[in-house]
C-alpha cells in the first residue's frame, strides 16, 4: 500500500534523513523509533506530503504522493502532530469537525450530516460525552483522543502519528496507543507512528523501523524476531541494554553498571 | 500638538527665507535707500541711538519679556536673530531688515519676505521649534534673539552662554501690541512700533464704534486643513470675529485650537457669512457646491468669502493682522466700511509700515 | 442545547445594537423632533433640510459606524485566526499605516478634497499589504513569521515616509490634518462616501464569508492545516486580501479606528467561549456596538467632534480589562 523509494530530505543544505526505503501493507502499524533529532518527523512529514524530499519517492497506491492535489492527498494521509496548534476556545466537536475538511469544496461549510459523522468518530474513540465542551479544558490525553478522532473522520489510508504519547501519563500512553492500534486492525487502516519507548513500540507495534544518524538503521516485523534480534538492533542506538523475556513479550531494560 | 505646529511653521518660515536670500543676494540697495528717504523720522532715531551710545553708554535698556524674565542690553542691539515669523515680519514693519543676520526655517512659505525683503531668504535659518540651530545662532554673532515662548529650552540654552534673548508671545492682539513695544525697545526702534501700536488702537477704536449698534452676523470660519475645523472661543480668529461686530457660531466651543465639527453642527449652526481662512486647501466653490450645505443662510445668499493670504495670513497675529479684522468688517459691515475702502487702507498700511506698494487687484474677497 | 444558547447570544447582541442604533440615530447637533422622526419613517412630508440631514449625513453615518464596527471586529478575528495569536490586529500586514500614508500623500501633494484622499488613503492600505504579501512570497518559508515579519518592514516604511511627510507639512494645515486624520472620525461621513466605499466593503466581507471554513483551518499550525487538505499559503493570502478590503474602505473615510480590531474579538471569543467563524461575526457585532456607542458619545459630548480613537480606547480597555479579571483567561 505505501512505499517509500530512497527518500532523502532537509530543511537547509545538510540533509536529515538520507536514502530511506521501505515498504509498509494495509492492517499495520509501523513504529518508528530513533534518538531525538534522528529526523523521525521529517520523515513523517515526507511520507504525508507535507515536506518536499530532495530525492526519493512517497507512492501511495502507485502514485507519487506528491501528485495529488492538497485536498485529494489529505483523504489518503492524515497527521497528527506531536503537539496540537488549538490556542481559542474551541468546541469539541468542531475540533473532529474539521476532519471533514478534505472532502469539502472550498467555499462550503460543514453540514448536519457532517456534523453527525464527526459525533460517531467522536463515539469510536469514547468521547462523545464531550462533544460540547471546550477542548482547551480537556486533559492532554483526552485532546489526543479529539485528534485521533479528527484523523478517523478525514478517513485516510495512511495515517500518521507523531509522537502522540509525548505528554502523557503512564496509563493514558497505553489507552492511546491501544486505541491506535485498535483503530488500524479494525478498519484495516496503514498506521505510521513514531515513538520514543521502544517497550511501547515492541508491544503496540506490527512493523519497527529504527533510524540512525538519518539512515534507515533496521527494519523487522516484530513477529518474526528473537530477543538476541532485538538486543543486537536496539543496543546500536541506545547502548549498554538488556533484553528480558516475560509472557512472550520482550522488555528493554537499562544495563545499570555498578 | 499646537505647539508642535508652531514649531513647524518655525522651520517652515526659516528654510524659506535662506532659500530666498541665497537667490537674491545683496541687490536692495536701493529699496535700503528708500526705506531711509521714506522714513526719515526712523533714521534720525538710530543715528541718535547711536550717538547716545558714544557718548553715554552707561544708559542701559531693561525689558520684561513674556516668560517675566528681565533682559538687559547694554546698547541697542544691531545684530538681530528672528525665530518666529510673526517678530520676523515685525522686524521688517521696524525698517530692520538689514540689521536682521538670521530667520527661522521655512521662510519662503510666506510671501511677505519675498515681497518686502527678499535678502532676508538668503540669512541662515536658525532651525525650527522642534530642532532649533543653537550652534548656528551662536556662531552668527547676534546682539538679540527673539524667539516665541515655546522654545524656553533655547531660550534658557542661549541665555547661559550669555547671548541676549527675548522670548514672546505675540497670540493676541494686546500680546502683538506688547511684542512691538519689546522690539522696539531693544532695538531702538521705539518711535515706528508706538505708531504701528497707535494704528492698531486706533483701527480698533474706529472699528468698535462703527460696529457698536450693528445687529451681529453669525459667522463660520472654515479652517484651511479642513472646511470642517473651525476657530474656537480663545483663538485668535474669534477676536477677529468679534471685533468685526460678528458673532462666530462656534464660539461656544472653549478651546485654544482648532475643533473639528461636523456637517450636522454646521447645519444646526446655520451662519449667515461663512469665511475661509487663508491659504485654505479646499476652495470657495468647494464649499458652495457641497450640496448637503445647501439649506445653510449664508450657502443661499451666496456669503461665503476667502480671506487673502497673498501677502501675510491675517488670521494670526502677525503686524499686519489688524488688517484681517479691517477686511471681516468691510465684509460683515459693507455700507460702513465699504470693501473699496478697505483696500485703500491695506495698501497704504503696506505704503507705511512695510514699504510696497501691492498692487489692489492681490486683494480679494 | 449548547447550540441555542448561541443563538441567544447573537439575539441578544442584535438587540442590543438595534437599540444603539435607534438611540445614536436620535442623537446629533442638529434637533431632529419626535415628530419628524415619526413623518420620516411614515415616508410623509418634512422639512427639506431635516430630510437632507437624516438621509444623507446621520443615517449614513450611523450605517458606516456600524458596518466599521463589523468590519473592523471580524477582520480583527480573522487576522487573530490565521496569526494564530490573540494580539493581532489588521495592523500588523500595514493596512492602516498604509491608508495614513496615502492619506498622508493626499494632504501634501493633492488638493482634491475629502474623495481624493480616501481615494489614496484606500490605495495606499492596498498597497501596503499587497508589498507586504508580495515580500512574504519571497522568502523561503513563507510561514507565519515570515508575514509578519513583512509587516514590519512595510509599516516602519510607511511609517519612516509619514514622519518624513509631516516634518516638511505645513504645521497649520498639513500636519493638522494628517494628525487629526489619524485620530479617526466619523465627522465627515456622507452618503456619498458610504456608496463609495460599500462595494470594496462587500467584496471584502464575501471574500471571508466564502472561505469561512477554510480560515477556520488556519487557526492550527501550517502543517496541520495543510494535513488537512487546506491550501494554507493561497487561503491565507486571500483570507488578508478580503480582510484589508473591508480594513481598507472603512478607514479611508474615517481614519485610524484603533482597538475595535484587537477588542471586539476578544470579548466575543470570551462570551461565546469557542472560536469559529460565527464567532468572528459575532465579534463583529461587539465592535459595532462598542463603536456606535463611541460614536454617539463623539457628536454629542460637545459641539466639537472627538476623534473617534480616543473614545474606542476609553470604552474597550475597561470593559476589556474586566473581562481578563474575571473570566477564564484562556483566550
Amino acid at each position: 500500500m505505501l512505499k517509500v523509494e530512497n527518500i532523502s530530505a532537509s530543511y537547509n543544505k545538510e540533509p536529515i534523513i538520507e536514502n530511506i526505503s521501505f515498504d509498509l501493507n494495509s492492517g499495520r502499524l509501523l513504529g518508528l523509533l530513533g534518538l531525538n533529532g534522528v529526523g523521525k518527523t521529517t520523515l513523517l512529514k515526507v511520507i504525508g506530503g507535507l515536506l518536499k524530499p530532495i530525492e526519493g519517492k512517497v507512492l501511495i497506491g502507485d502514485k507519487d504522493i506528491l501528485l495529488y492535489k492538497s485536498k485529494e492527498r489529505a483523504r489518503y494521509v492524515s497527521y497528527m502532530p506531536q503537539r496540537n496548534s488549538i490556542i481559542y476556545n474551541t468546541l469539541v466537536l468542531d475540533v473532529v469537525l474539521m476532519g471533514i475538511t478534505p472532502y469539502l469544496n472550498i467555499f462550503s461549510y460543514p453540514t448536519d450530516d457532517h456534523k453527525k459523522k464527526a459525533y460517531d468518530a467522536l463515539k469510536m474513540v469514547n468521547m462523545e460525552k464531550y462533544y460540547s465542551n471546550n477542548f482547551l479544558h480537556l486533559s492532554e490525553g483526552e485532546k489526543q483522543l479529539i485528534l485521533i478522532a479528527r484523523s478517523l473522520l478525514q478517513n485516510s489510508q495512511l495515517m500518521l502519528f507523531d509522537e502522540p504519547d509525548s505528554s502523557l501519563d503512564f496509563n493514558n500512553k497505553h489507552m492511546i496507543l491501544s486505541k491506535i492500534k485498535e483503530i488500524i486492525k479494525e478498519h484495516n487502516k496503514t498506521g505510521i507512528i513514531s515513538l520514543h519507548d521502544p517497550n511501547m513500540a515492541l508491544e503496540y507495534c506490527d512493523n519497527i523501523i529504527i533510524l540512525k544518524d538519518g539512515k534507515l538503521h533496521t527494519y523487522f516485523n516484530t513477529g518474526e524476531i528473537d530477543k538476541d534480534y532485538i538486543s543486537k538492533a536496539f543496543s546500536d542506538i541506545y547502548g549498554d541494554i538488556e533484553v528480558v523475556e516475560y509472557n512472550n513479550r520482550y522488555f528493554i531494560l537499562r544495563q545499570i553498571s555498578d | 500638538m499646537f505647539l508642535t505646529n508652531l514649531w513647524k511653521r518655525g522651520i517652515v518660515v526659516t528654510l524659506v527665507i535662506a532659500l530666498l536670500i541665497s537667490v537674491v543676494g545683496c541687490t536692495p540697495k536701493d529699496s535700503t535707500t528708500v526705506d531711509v528717504e521714506d522714513n526719515q523720522e526712523k533714521e534720525n532715531v538710530v543715528e541718535l541711538a547711536e550717538e547716545n551710545v558714544d557718548e553715554e553708554p552707561v544708559e542701559e535698556i531693561r525689558i520684561v519679556d513674556h516668560l517675566g524674565r528681565e533682559i538687559v542690553l547694554e546698547k541697542e542691539a544691531e545684530r538681530l536673530v528672528s525665530g518666529y515669523y510673526i517678530t520676523s515680519s515685525m522686524l521688517i514693519a521696524l525698517g530692520l531688515k538689514d540689521n536682521v543676520v538670521g530667520i527661522e526655517a521655512k521662510a519662503d512659505t510666506r510671501p511677505i519676505y519675498a515681497l518686502t525683503a527678499p535678502e532676508l531668504l538668503d540669512l541662515p535659518n536658525v532651525g525650527t521649534a522642534k530642532e532649533f540651530n543653537l550652534e548656528g545662532t551662536i556662531g552668527l554673532e547676534p546682539d538679540l534673539v527673539i524667539l516665541p515662548i515655546r522654545l524656553k529650552e533655547a531660550v534658557e540654552s542661549l541665555e547661559k552662554l550669555g547671548i541676549n534673548v527675548i522670548a514672546v508671545n505675540p497670540e493676541d492682539m494686546d500680546l502683538l501690541k506688547e511684542t512691538l513695544a519689546m522690539i522696539g525697545e531693544a532695538t531702538g526702534t521705539m518711535e515706528r512700533a508706538e505708531r504701528l501700536i497707535a494704528y492698531y488702537d486706533g483701527k480698533t477704536e474706529e472699528i468698535e464704534k462703527l460696529v457698536a449698534d450693528k445687529e451681529r452676523k453669525r459667522v463660520y470660519l472654515g479652517g484651511n486643513s479642513d472646511f470642517l475645523s473651525t476657530a474656537t472661543s480663545k483663538m485668535y480668529q474669534n477676536y477677529m470675529i468679534e471685533t468685526a461686530g460678528g458673532k462666530n457660531v462656534a464660539g461656544d466651543i472653549d478651546d485654544t485650537y482648532w475643533a473639528n465639527i461636523s456637517y450636522e453642527q454646521l447645519i444646526a449652526y446655520n451662519p449667515d457669512i461663512i469665511i475661509i481662512a487663508p491659504g485654505a486647501s479646499y476652495t470657495k466653490e468647494d464649499v458652495l457646491n457641497d450640496s448637503r450645505l445647501a439649506s445653510i443662510n449664508a450657502i443661499q445668499n451666496n456669503e461665503v468669502y476667502v480671506m487673502p493670504g497673498d501677502v501675510e495670513s491675517w488670521d494670526s497675529p502677525v503686524p499686519s493682522s489688524i488688517l484681517g479684522t479691517m477686511w471681516l468688517t468691510s465684509i460683515l459691515n459693507g455700507e460702513d466700511y465699504p470693501y473699496d475702502k478697505f483696500v485703500d487702507d491695506a495698501v497704504s498700511f503696506y505704503e507705511d509700515f512695510y514699504n510696497i506698494t501691492i498692487d489692489r487687484e492681490v486683494f480679494s474677497r | 442545547m449548547k447550540e441555542k444558547k448561541g443563538i441567544y447570544q447573537f439575539i441578544i447582541g442584535l438587540m442590543i445594537l438595534g437599540i444603539a442604533f435607534i438611540l445614536s440615530i436620535t442623537v446629533g447637533r442638529y434637533h431632529i423632533s419626535i415628530e419628524d422622526f415619526g413623518k420620516i419613517l411614515l415616508g410623509r412630508q418634512v422639512d427639506a433640510t431635516i430630510k437632507m440631514v437624516f438621509f444623507h449625513l446621520r443615517l449614513p453615518r450611523t450605517i458606516m459606524v456600524i458596518l466599521g464596527g463589523m468590519g473592523l471586529g471580524i477582520a480583527g478575528s480573522i487576522y487573530q485566526m490565521i496569526f494564530k495569536n490573540p494580539l493581532a490586529t489588521p495592523d500588523i500586514m500595514g493596512v492602516s499605516s498604509g491608508a495614513n500614508l496615502g492619506a498622508a500623500i493626499a494632504i501634501i501633494f493633492f488638493t482634491g478634497g475629502s474623495f481624493v484622499l480616501g481615494f489614496t488613503a484606500f490605495l495606499g492600505g492596498l498597497l501596503a499589504v499587497f508589498t507586504a504579501i508580495g515580500l512574504t512570497n519571497l522568502s523561503r518559508d513563507k510561514g507565519i513569521s515570515s508575514i509578519v515579519l513583512a509587516g514590519i518592514v512595510i509599516t516602519s516604511m510607511a511609517q519612516g515616509i509619514i514622519m518624513m511627510l509631516k516634518y516638511f507639512a505645513d504645521p497649520e494645515r498639513q500636519l493638522a490634518a494628517i494628525e487629526f486624520w489619524s485620530m479617526g472620525s466619523f465627522a465627515g461621513i456622507t452618503l456619498d462616501k458610504l456608496l463609495a466605499v460599500l462595494p470594496f466593503f462587500i467584496l471584502g466581507i464575501i471574500i471571508l464569508f466564502l472561505l469561512r471554513w477554510q480560515i477556520n483551518i488556519l487557526s492550527l499550525s501550517d502543517d496541520e492545516g495543510r494535513s488537512l487538505g487546506v491550501n494554507v499559503t493561497v487561503i491565507r493570502t486571500f483570507a488578508i486580501i478580503g480582510s484589508t478590503l473591508v480594513v481598507a474602505s472603512i478607514v479611508s473615510v474615517t481614519g485610524l479606528i484603533t482597538f475595535i480590531g484587537l477588542m471586539a474579538p476578544h470579548i466575543g471569543r470570551i462570551i461565546r467561549k469557542k472560536n469559529d467563524f460565527n464567532t468572528g461575526i459575532f465579534s463583529g457585532i461587539i465592535g459595532a456596538i462598542i463603536l456606535i456607542i463611541a460614536d454617539s458619545l463623539a457628536r454629542s459630548i460637545s459641539s466639537s467632534e472627538i476623534p473617534i480613537s480616543i473614545l474606542t480606547t476609553f470604552i474597550g480597555a475597561p470593559y476589556l480589562a474586566y473581562l481578563i479579571v474575571t473570566q477564564d483567561r484562556r483566550l
